[in-house]
């Protein structure tokens, strides 16, 4: 190996350890203080443990199986929604021709650049309106659908041949059937990809939560991490043990279809 | 194809019952207790359940029904729900000079008209009267006084042979040079044990110019400045520069809270609101102060003060009756309870300065404040003027905390201060309605 390669490699893992140190700090650190006190948390350097060290911090969470099992009934109902409404007009917006389509789909895609603070009192009335406040239903219908899923989906879609759709219709097959039985069976990486994104995006939603919500027992693990967080004092320590376990989930369901996220990211064509 | 579609439709109802969660309940029935909707900021465990559950057990025809918001979170969901029109009796107000915009907009009921058919006893509250009044229109009523205060542990003076602050507040020497002087006379100097904090806020950074009555923008919109202005950061800068108080900057990052530097003995002195003696009693309780600094060593005197005529800073936190309200009547009568000696009983137990203070105040706020002089101090009856308080207050401290920032990292000169402050703030107040 010449000396060129071997600092060229080395570079490479340089760079590669300190984009790593960026994601690994930060879980460490919750990792870490997760077991400690709150005097010991913000303790330069950082120990790994400290002779205070303890479960102590998971105690305080009794309240977080209730809230855990919301965060997952909602984010459930809203991803396998936002599935739903993302593929279907992914289709329409790039498989069938209809006046006013692309203009539609660019107003669509406009809405995407209005944050949440601007919609939220018309929603928030709309919701109120319709005696849904301090419901799971409102947030889940207020997540109901996913621009950014629909435009992930769109451009997928756009790179099958419309030829395998113009041959299914001249066999008779109905629009649904050929959605369903042609064009999403081929969309399994890209379906994945959505579904990771939308269930990191509800698992960790806090603002139409806090808007929606206010019944104790109705809180979502976002919400429930603030019952640490009095007037006047925050305490990390219990809340860093609730962000530790409220990891764990994301974690396994990106794990699992990380192959998958992976392509559907970087699909860009139909492999012959 | 047909059994999708059976299966989506049937699919509905069940996600509708399953994921609904719980639905708004029904309103109140007729008879029995008025139910009072009354919306603060609480983790559902504080201070505030406290006081309604006290309201409630003292009262039959009117119960409060608790509406907790994260008090972290607090602002931007009042807002949100005061601006899509739900159906509220009460609220509290956290961050004051809210108060302004929320009137403005037509939020707020006045409560002139209550007062007098409820007879409330409006003379209690004449101390208040600057912060709860705009315009002869009296818009709230205080739960709690507001008032800032010199808190210190005593052993450390007595250690070094330091006069306390207390006694230079006898002499009529506690002026804001002997405070910086003193909290360099008790410092260790070595960046570990300091002399006094002052917190990150930016309010905590403008007690001297308060207290002469700088308001930086007044009602009005004109721009009020004086040497004050400067005075209070150069304050704060000689202090950090000879390592007599903690960093600003560090406080910030390692996220500090003032309690930490009293509880942990990391500064003797701290100058902050009239609700720490709660927080100290608790953390004594809790065991959160190191074991040299006993419940008996915590004093309160006044602040610092330049002028022979003593004024402390703050507002008081207060609530309001909500415009839109089918309760006023209802919702008024806990925010008087509150206001008066029932309330001011229960809020003296939790270690806060209740808006009235008597004899009974006094004996259960003892409970927490054990010595003498320091209670007299805490409940004294002296003008109190409220900071940055008016329509631009929330603008103005945010502008108040950048010019710290800049000033404390040299990024600013002194005589650069005042005028470039000066036009910043012509700026706000152009640009506000």
């Amino acid at each position: 190996m010449t000396s060129k390669k071997i600092i060229q490699k080395c570079t490479t893992w340089i760079l590669i350890l300190i984009t790593s140190l960026f994601v690994v700090v930060p879980v460490y650190i919750i990792i870490t203080a997760s077991f400690k006190n709150e005097r010991d948390i913000f303790e330069a350097p950082m120990a790994l443990w400290t002779s205070n060290s303890g479960l102590f911090n998971f105690k305080q969470l009794d309240k977080f199986p209730l809230y855990i099992w919301n965060s997952i009934k909602v984010t459930f109902f809203c991803t396998v929604i936002q599935l739903g409404t993302a593929s279907t007009s992914a289709y329409a917006f790039s498989k069938l021709k209809w006046k006013g389509r692309d203009t539609l789909f660019v107003l669509y895609l406009m809405s995407m650049m209005i944050p949440i603070q601007v919609i939220i009192i018309p929603q928030f009335m709309v919701i109120k309106t319709l005696g849904l406040y301090n419901t799971h239903l409102a947030l889940i219908l207020v997540g109901s659908f996913t621009v950014f899923g629909t435009f992930l989906m769109k451009q997928f879609f756009i790179t099958l041949p419309d030829s395998l759709m113009e041959s299914a219709r001249m066999d008779g097959a109905h629009e649904w059937t050929i959605f369903l039985k042609i064009v999403l069976p081929l969309a399994k990486t890209v379906l994945a990809t959505v579904l990771i994104f939308s269930f990191r995006w509800f698992w960790n939603e806090f603002f139409s939560a806090l808007i929606y919500l206010t019944s104790p027992e109705l809180k979502t693990l976002p919400l429930g991490m603030t019952d640490f967080v009095s007037e006047y004092l925050v305490y990390f320590g219990p809340q860093m043990a609730a962000a530790m376990i409220s990891i764990i989930p994301v974690m396994i369901l990106f794990f699992s279809l990380q192959r998958y996220f992976i392509q559907g990211i970087a699909s860009s064509g139909i492999k012959g | 194809m047909k059994k999708i579609l059976i299966a989506f439709f049937l699919f509905i109802p069940v996600m509708f019952s399953f994921a609904a969660g719980s639905q708004e309940k029904a309103a109140p029935a007729a008879e029995g207790p008025v139910s009072v909707d009354f919306y603060t900021w609480s983790d559902g465990n504080d201070q505030y359940s406290d006081l309604f559950n006290a309201f409630n057990a003292a009262n039959t025809d009117v119960q409060i029904n608790p509406q907790y918001i994260p008090p972290a979170d607090y602002e931007s969901k009042l807002t949100t729900l005061l601006a899509g029109g739900m159906n509220m009796d009460g609220y509290m107000q956290k961050r004051q000079v809210d108060m302004f915009a929320q009137n403005a907009n037509g939020y707020i009921e006045p409560l002139n008209d209550l007062i007098k058919k409820h007879n409330f006893d409006y003379s209690t509250m004449k101390a208040w009267s600057a912060a709860i009044e705009v315009d002869g229109k009296v818009l709230a009523l205080p739960h709690r006084g507001g008032k800032y205060y010199t808190y210190y542990n005593v052993r450390p003076f007595i250690e070094k042979g330091l006069p306390t602050p207390t006694e230079l507040v006898n002499k009529g020497e506690w002026t804001w040079d002997k405070f910086v002087e003193l909290s360099q006379q008790v410092s260790e100097s070595d960046g570990k044990t300091f002399g006094s904090c002052l917190y990150t806020w930016g309010s905590c950074q403008i007690y001297p110019a308060a207290q002469n009555n700088v308001q930086y923008i007044d009602a009005k919109g004109k721009v009020d400045l004086n040497d004050y202005a400067l005075k209070s950061v150069q304050i704060r800068k000689i202090l950090e520069d000879g390592l007599d108080m903690p960093k600003l900057v560090d406080l910030k990052v390692t996220k500090t809270h003032y309690s930490q530097v009293m509880y942990s003995g990391m500064a003797p002195m701290l100058l902050i609101g009239e609700w720490f003696p709660g927080m100290m009693a608790d953390g004594f309780k809790k065991g959160l102060v190191v074991d040299s600094f006993k419940p008996e060593d915590f004093r309160i005197t006044r602040l610092p003060s330049d002028s022979p005529d003593y004024y402390s800073v703050g507002a008081p936190t207060f609530g309001h009756v909500h415009s839109k309200s089918k309760n006023k009547d209802a919702a008024f009568e806990v925010l008087a309870w509150f206001a008066g000696n029932e309330g001011a009983k229960v809020e003296a137990g939790l270690g806060l300065l209740p808006p009235v203070i008597n004899d009974d105040v006094k004996a259960i706020l003892a409970e927490n404040i054990l010595d003498k002089e320091s209670l007299k101090y805490f409940t004294e009856d002296v003008s109190v003027r409220p900071m940055l308080y008016n329509k631009y207050g929330s603008k103005v401290e945010q502008l108040v905390a950048r010019f710290t920032e800049l000033y404390l990292m040299n990024q600013i000169s002194d005589a650069d201060f005042l005028p470039e402050m000066r036009k910043e703030l012509q700026t706000i107040s152009d640009s506000t309605d």
